[in-house]
C-alpha cells in the first residue's frame, strides 16, 4: 500500500510498450474504442480459476 | 429467505455502472458468485438502463418485483464524482418519486464500490443514507480499488465480507438506523426589495441552475442572485443545455479530452464556463444529494480526466434544502471545489426568515465579487492536497495508457512523478 508506483515494474514496462504504439492511428482507435473492454480483461483468469468457498 | 432452497439467500444486485454487464464493478460481483455458488443473485442494470425505466412502466415495475423477492439488495456502483453516476441516481430518485419505498423496506442492504478511493466515503455515507431513508436494514459497505481483484490478500477480504453479509441475513440480525431522517425548513422564501445591486466591475458571472418550477425556494433564490448582480450576469439553466446523456465511462476521452458525445455539454462548458471569473451553482436537495442533473453536469466534465476544469473560479453554492444534515453532500462540495482549485462559499434556505436570506444571498454576491478582483484562492486542504497524491501515483502507473491526456498535463505543470526523476 506504501509502495511508490515506480516500484510497479511490470505497469511501467506495459506503459513503455503500449503507449508508444497508440502513436499509430490504427493500433489507437482499436485500443480507446474497446477501452471498457481491455478494463475487465485482466480479472478473466483470476474468475476462471475461482473455485468455490 | 426468499430463494427456493430453504438455505439459500436471494441477493439483488443494483448495478450502478453505466458500462452494464462490461464493468469493474461487475467482475467483483461475479467473483462472488462464484466462491458462493448456493445462493441465488439477479443483477439489475438500473444505470445502464435508466431510459427505458424512465419511459417502460412495465420494466420498473418488472425491477420493483425482483427487489421485493430479495434477502439482500446489494448497490454494487462504480465511484463517479464523490458519488454514484447521474443515472444511478437517478434510479433512486424515481424510487421516491414514485413513492415505491416499500420494495425496499424491511430488506438487508449493502453497499460494494470499485474506485481509486477519491472520495469513496461520501459516495458510501450517500448509500448508507439512502438505505436507511428507504427503511432497509444497511449492514456495511465494501470499497474496493479497481485492480483489488487481482491481489490474492484483497480476493480473501471481499470473502470475509460476503460471509458476513450472508451470515447476517441467514440469522437476521437487528440494525439499528444510523442516519435521521431529514427535516426540511418550512420556510418558504419570499425576498424583500432588492438592496443595492452588486457591480462585478469587468467580472463574468454565470449562474448554474437546475430549477424545474418544483421549488419556489430555489427560484426566488436565483432571482435574488439575478437582481442583486449590477451589470452582465448571465443565467443557464441545466435543463435548457443540450446534454444528450450521462458519461458512458466509456474513458475514451482519455487520450486527447474528446467526448464521445456530440452534444453541446463540451461547448457549453468551454465557451460559458471556463471563461467566467465566479459562477454560482443553484440547486435544490433531491434526496440526499443535489438533482441527477447536477450529477450529469458534473460527470460529463470527466473529458477533463484528472485535470482542474475550472481553475481559479470563485464558487458560490445556492442550495435550497437540508444541506446542514447532509454532510457527505456538503463534503462533495466543498471538495469538488478545493480539488478544482477553487474557491467555495454556500448559502442555503436553512434560515429563520426571508430578511435574513436576503442578507445571506446579498452578502454572498459581495464576498464573490470582492475575493474576485483580490484573485484570492484559499490554500488547498487535506481533500486536495491528498486526492492530487492519489492521481499523480494513478497516472504515472496503471491509468497512465488509459489517461495520456492526463499525463501529458501532469508533466507540463510538474507535478508528474517521471517528470521529477528525469
Ligand atoms: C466519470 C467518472 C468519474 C469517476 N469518478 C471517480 C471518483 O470520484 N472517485 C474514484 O475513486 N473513482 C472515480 N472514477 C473511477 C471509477 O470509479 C472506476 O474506474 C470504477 O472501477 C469503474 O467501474 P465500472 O467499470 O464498474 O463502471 C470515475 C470514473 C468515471 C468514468
Amino acid at each position: 500500500m506504501f509502495d511508490f508506483p515506480q516500484a510497479d515494474v511490470k505497469t511501467r514496462l506495459l506503459n513503455a510498450i503500449l503507449i508508444p504504439l497508440t502513436r499509430l492511428p490504427g493500433f489507437r482507435k482499436k485500443m480507446f474504442s474497446n477501452m471498457k473492454y481491455h478494463m475487465i480483461e485482466r480479472f478473466g483468469p483470476v474468475l476462471r480459476d475461482a473455485k468455490s468457498s | 429467505m426468499n430463494a427456493d432452497d430453504e438455505n439459500s439467500m436471494k441477493c439483488v444486485i443494483l448495478n450502478g455502472s453505466p458500462k452494464g454487464d462490461v464493468s469493474v464493478t461487475m467482475q467483483y460481483i461475479a467473483y462472488i458468485r462464484k466462491k458462493f455458488p448456493e445462493h441465488t443473485y439477479e443483477i439489475l442494470n438500473v444505470a445502464h438502463e435508466i431510459k427505458t425505466i424512465e419511459k417502460d412502466t412495465a420494466a420498473w415495475n418488472r425491477i420493483l418485483e425482483i427487489i421485493r423477492s430479495a434477502d439482500l439488495v446489494l448497490w454494487a456502483f462504480p465511484l463517479y464524482y464523490l458519488l454514484v453516476c447521474a443515472q444511478y441516481k437517478r434510479f433512486i430518485e424515481l424510487v421516491f418519486e414514485r413513492n415505491a419505498q416499500d420494495a425496499f423496506t424491511g430488506t438487508y442492504a449493502a453497499g460494494l464500490s470499485t474506485s481509486i478511493h477519491f472520495f469513496d466515503q461520501t459516495a458510501h455515507a450517500y448509500i448508507h443514507a439512502v438505505s436507511d431513508d428507504l427503511g432497509m436494514n444497511y449492514l456495511g459497505f465494501y470499497s474496493a480499488e479497481m485492480g483489488d481483484l487481482l491481489k490474492e490478500e484483497e480476493r480473501t477480504r471481499l470473502e470475509k465480507f460476503t460471509r458476513f453479509l450472508i451470515t447476517a441475513v441467514e440469522d437476521t440480525i437487528p440494525v439499528q438506523r444510523e442516519i435521521p431522517p431529514l427535516v426540511r425548513s418550512s420556510l418558504v422564501y419570499a425576498p424583500g426589495l432588492p438592496g443595492k445591486p452588486v457591480s462585478f466591475g469587468t467580472k463574468k458571472v454565470v449562474i448554474l441552475t437546475d430549477d424545474d418550477g418544483s421549488s419556489p425556494s430555489l427560484a426566488a433564490m436565483t432571482d435574488r442572485l439575478t437582481r442583486t448582480i449590477s451589470g452582465s450576469a448571465e443565467l443557464i439553466n441545466l435543463h435548457d443545455v443540450n446534454i444528450r446523456g450521462g458519461c458512458l465511462g466509456c474513458c475514451q476521452c482519455g487520450y486527447d479530452n474528446t467526448c464521445v458525445y456530440t452534444d453541446g455539454y463540451i461547448e457549453f462548458f468551454k465557451t460559458r464556463l471556463v471563461p467566467a471569473d465566479i459562477i454560482i451553482l443553484a440547486g435544490l436537495v433531491h434526496d440526499r444529494y443535489l438533482s441527477s442533473a447536477w450529477k450529469q453536469f458534473f460527470d460529463r466534465s470527466f473529458f477533463k480526466g484528472h485535470t482542474p476544469g475550472l481553475e481559479g473560479k470563485q464558487l458560490g453554492f445556492a442550495i435550497a434544502g437540508p444541506l446542514s444534515q447532509i454532510a457527505c453532500l456538503k463534503e462533495a462540495l466543498v471538495a469538488w471545489a478545493d480539488n478544482g482549485g477553487c474557491h467555495a462559499q454556500l448559502v442555503t434556505d436553512e434560515v429563520p426568515d426571508s430578511a435574513k436570506l436576503d442578507a445571506l444571498l446579498d452578502t454572498l454576491t459581495l464576498r464573490l465579487v470582492r475575493d474576485a478582483e483580490a484573485g484570492y484562492i484559499p490554500p488547498r486542504t487535506f481533500y486536495a492536497v491528498g486526492s492530487h497524491k492519489i492521481f499523480r501515483d494513478s497516472i504515472y502507473g496503471g491509468m497512465r495508457m488509459a489517461f495520456q491526456a492526463d499525463y501529458r498535463y501532469y508533466q507540463e505543470h510538474g507535478c508528474s512523478i517521471s517528470r521529477r526523476l528525469t
